[in-house]
């Protein structure tokens, strides 16, 4: 056998690692007793043998792959890079030993490395046991369990959290998250009111959320006791949760949250709760600063001036709030409340448009020297902006207020600062209700009630209002509008007109159409129509990657229909609806009220 | 295999390279084979590959099987250097459709083993930083877990359930809408 092949799988790491030497090292630097020795070496020889494939990742588990990609590469590699005859010359059965076993443990650091060791004196009882052992799927280092559980479906890897401990560990990681991403399926999330009953009308409904898998096409109920008797609120998907802002509780007999309603008195709500189905588990995020029952929501990606916008928004806030403001700016600003401080915040932003944010402080107000609290969080927040994420954003616009008198404020949700900031420019007069936005580009376009078109520039802060170049298509006022983005950079609107085609049957006279607007000409044109007769008026409807989603869900004699429709968004012109199966839909989801469905997708 | 910088050494250590498995068996592989493994390749890369390169962490058993994948790939891979991690076998695509379904096929016969002997072709391959391999064996292992209950899970792989009851049922209760 070559001796310095044998030397040359010595590890200079490995004998710096080796805390306490196996237990035949001692015979083998013995370099007189040759004859005793070389039956020795051929004994151990053949537990490190069995040992190097089956045991020794156990013992160095994720020490491996970690040692390959990272900077540790060497680890692995450096064993052959050292010249042979290094003047260790009784010790290369030593070595070669340890060095079989440590090369794997040397990023498990100190306790790895005084462990290993200790395993070749119970050589003969592992390898009876091996066999067994090796069937398990804990003898992959952690790295190689990610990998292999981070190319599960979701319900897959769900089940996979419950089977033991490190697999909970690895999978609720956020390393493991943020590795799974972008590999999802995606996953509709309706929310609704259970109870079928109209709000007012009686009962208040309860909450129910069901989420259908596309790909297995199954509904599933999702524990919802998180939403606590709320309704009219709005759903939207922020990476991989589910933001519910708004709405409102309530009603006689909820009782759910009697201590907050105050009796059977429908309040609105300013909560924000989050939804993340990775984990299960719902949060409370900061309230919104007005509220707001069934707000149009946006999430954009946050871009540099754009949260240096927020941030001075925010700081001015703070100070307005600090300044005998509090009184009559309140919590719940409509545009009314919010009008005598517009001029100053209008300064503000110019300021900060200028990149003068940071003088504008001591400028402006005389308060800020003592406002000293506000800047840590600012530096703070900096900071975790360098994580090189996506930053999201939620802007909140419109909805009704706590009389039910429509709003025209907007605000915008930042979740590293955990904070709303009111958006400063003013709504554009005159157009009505806000009843569906969706971003698109750098803008988010939002269709009102009037049929306007009009946008929020999320870099400059500003509305414009959108001059289509053709008037937008009638449509029925029963169904309200919906708009939605597909593939980031489409804005398509659905709504419910009267069929061009004459010679069709009574019953085809009134269809649902797509429009997309194309961005540069600003002309709504007709990209395809559904092919439901329009039966639900409150139809929701979400995009995710390039599609677009619907759901319908009425009720007909007494029993709940529902249909799920999917478009695929596609470059060639033609967009095309195809029904997504709904298999076990009408029994899991019959309690779902057809009046207040709102839906988002996640990519999971 | 387009890589700067290592044409030197490459046309010295050209043709052939001995790899030496724990149990001292020696493979001869040509370099396009052995530098499928990022692992070798760093080595050739630095020139220390002269008198063979111990693997003392594979088997001659799992090497003889991770070399017949490398020679197999081998030629396939030209394109696949750089590439990032990909969750499929993408990598691969870029090849003539006629030799991607042979390679297919060559895939699943692969990883017709035991899951033993499956469990030591991903530590190879992990050790080699073969990424092919590697994805193709996680993602046989995920297939396996698919669809399958906590329990039938910890069953097939042996998994001990150290979670205490209370444990369990919380996280049951946090994750069952999505797999009851």
């Amino acid at each position: 056998m070559p001796r310095e092949l044998q030397r040359s799988g010595s590890n200079s790491l490995a004998s710096l690692l080796r805390a306490e030497p196996p237990d035949d090292a001692l015979a083998v630097a013995d370099s007189h007793k040759l004859g005793e020795r070389d039956g020795r070496r051929r004994r151990s020889r053949r537990s490190t043998r069995r040992r190097s494939c089956l045991r020794l990742p156990l013992g160095g588990a994720g020490g491996c792959r970690v040692c390959d990609c990272d900077d540790m590469d060497s680890a692995a590699a450096l064993p052959r890079r050292r010249p042979p005859g290094n003047g260790e010359d009784g010790d290369d059965e030593d070595q070669d030993h340890d060095g079989a076993l440590q090369c794997f443990s040397w990023k498990k650091g100190a306790a790895a490395a005084a462990a290993v060791p200790h395993r070749p004196s119970g050589a003969g009882a592992d390898a009876a046991v091996l066999p067994k052992e090796a069937a398990s799927l804990a003898v992959l280092p952690d790295d190689v369990t990610e990998m292999v559980l981070a190319r599960l479906p979701l319900s897959s890897l769900l089940a996979a959290r419950c089977a033991c401990r490190r697999w909970r560990d690895l999978t609720a990681a956020p390393q493991f998250l943020r590795l799974r991403r972008g590999g999802g399926t995606p996953w509709l999330f309706l929310f609704g009111a259970g109870g079928g009953g109209d709000v007012g009308w009686g009962a208040a409904p309860s909450p129910a959320v069901h989420a259908l898998d596309v790909d297995g096409r199954r509904w599933r109920r999702v524990e919802a006791g998180g939403l606590n008797g709320r309704f009219l609120f709005s759903v939207a998907a922020v990476g991989d949760e589910l933001y519910v802002v708004g709405g409102r509780s309530g009603g006689s007999g909820s009782g759910s949250d009697a201590a907050a309603v105050g009796g059977s008195k429908v309040k609105t709500l300013k909560g924000v709760l989050v939804f993340s189905p990775l984990t299960g588990s719902w949060r409370k995020a900061a309230p919104m600063r007005a509220a707001r029952s069934r707000p149009v929501l946006g999430v954009f990606e946050m871009s540099a001036t754009c949260s240096s916008v927020l941030r001075a928004r925010g700081a001015e806030e703070s100070h307005v709030r600090r300044g005998g403001g509090r009184s009559r700016h309140g919590g719940a600003a409509s545009a009314v409340y919010e009008d005598p401080h517009r001029l100053s915040l209008r300064r503000l932003r110019l300021k900060d448009m200028l990149n003068d944010e940071d003088a504008a402080d001591p400028t402006d107000l005389a308060a800020s020297s003592r406002d000293n609290n506000n800047k840590p969080a600012v530096t703070g927040q900096d900071g975790g902006e360098e994580e090189g994420q996506p930053r999201l954003a939620v802007i909140a616009v419109g909805g009704r207020g706590q009389w039910d008198e429509p709003l025209v404020s907007g605000e915008i949700y930042d979740p590293l600062a955990d904070r709303w900031v009111e958006i400063a420019a003013s709504f554009p007069a005159d157009v009505g209700l806000a009843c569906s936005g969706a971003v698109c580009g750098r803008a988010f376009y939002v269709y009102c009630e009037s049929d306007t078109l009009v946008a929020y520039h999320l870099d400059a802060g500003s509305w414009a209002l959108v001059q289509t170049s053709r008037p937008p298509p009638p449509r029925l006022r029963d169904y309200p509008p919906a708009l939605v983005a597909c593939c980031a950079s489409r804005l398509f609107m659905l709504c419910v007109c009267w069929c061009d085609d004459r010679r069709g049957s009574r019953r085809e006279k009134v269809v649902r159409k797509l429009f997309e607007l194309d961005l540069n000409s600003l002309e709504w044109t007709e990209a395809a129509a559904h092919p439901d007769a329009p039966m639900d008026p409150n139809a929701a409807f979400a995009a995710g990657g390039d599609r677009i989603y619907a759901v319908e869900m009425f009720r007909i004699f007494g029993k709940v229909l529902d249909f799920v429709t999917a478009c695929q968004v596609s470059d060639t012109g033609e967009q095309r609806w195809s029904r997504i199966g709904r298999e076990n839909a009408a029994t899991e989801a019959d309690a779902m009220s057809c009046r207040l469905k709102s839906m988002a997708v996640l990519h999971l | 295999m387009a890589s700067a910088g290592s044409g030197d050494e490459k046309a010295a250590a050209a043709a052939m390279i001995t790899l030496i498995s724990s149990d001292n068996e020696k493979f001869e592989v040509t370099e396009a084979t052995a530098t499928l493994s990022q692992t070798i390749r760093h080595m050739i890369e630095d020139g220390c590959t002269d008198g063979g390169v111990p693997l003392p962490n594979v088997t001659s058993k799992i090497l003889a099987r991770v070399i017949e994948y490398c020679k197999k790939h081998a030629t396939a891979a030209a394109g696949e250097e750089g590439s990032s991690s990909s969750f499929s076998d993408a990598a691969f695509l870029e090849v003539d459709r006629a030799f991607l379904e042979e390679l297919e096929e060559f895939d699943d016969a692969f990883l017709e083993v035991d899951r033993a002997t499956l469990f030591d072709l991903i530590l190879a391959a992990n050790y080699l930083d073969i990424k092919g391999l590697l994805n193709l064996t996680c993602q046989k292992v995920a297939d396996s877990v698919k669809g399958k209950t906590p329990e039938q899970i910890r069953e097939m792989y042996n998994i001990v359930n150290d979670l205490t009851p209370e444990e369990e049922a919380e996280i049951r209760r946090e994750t069952q809408w999505a797999f009851e």
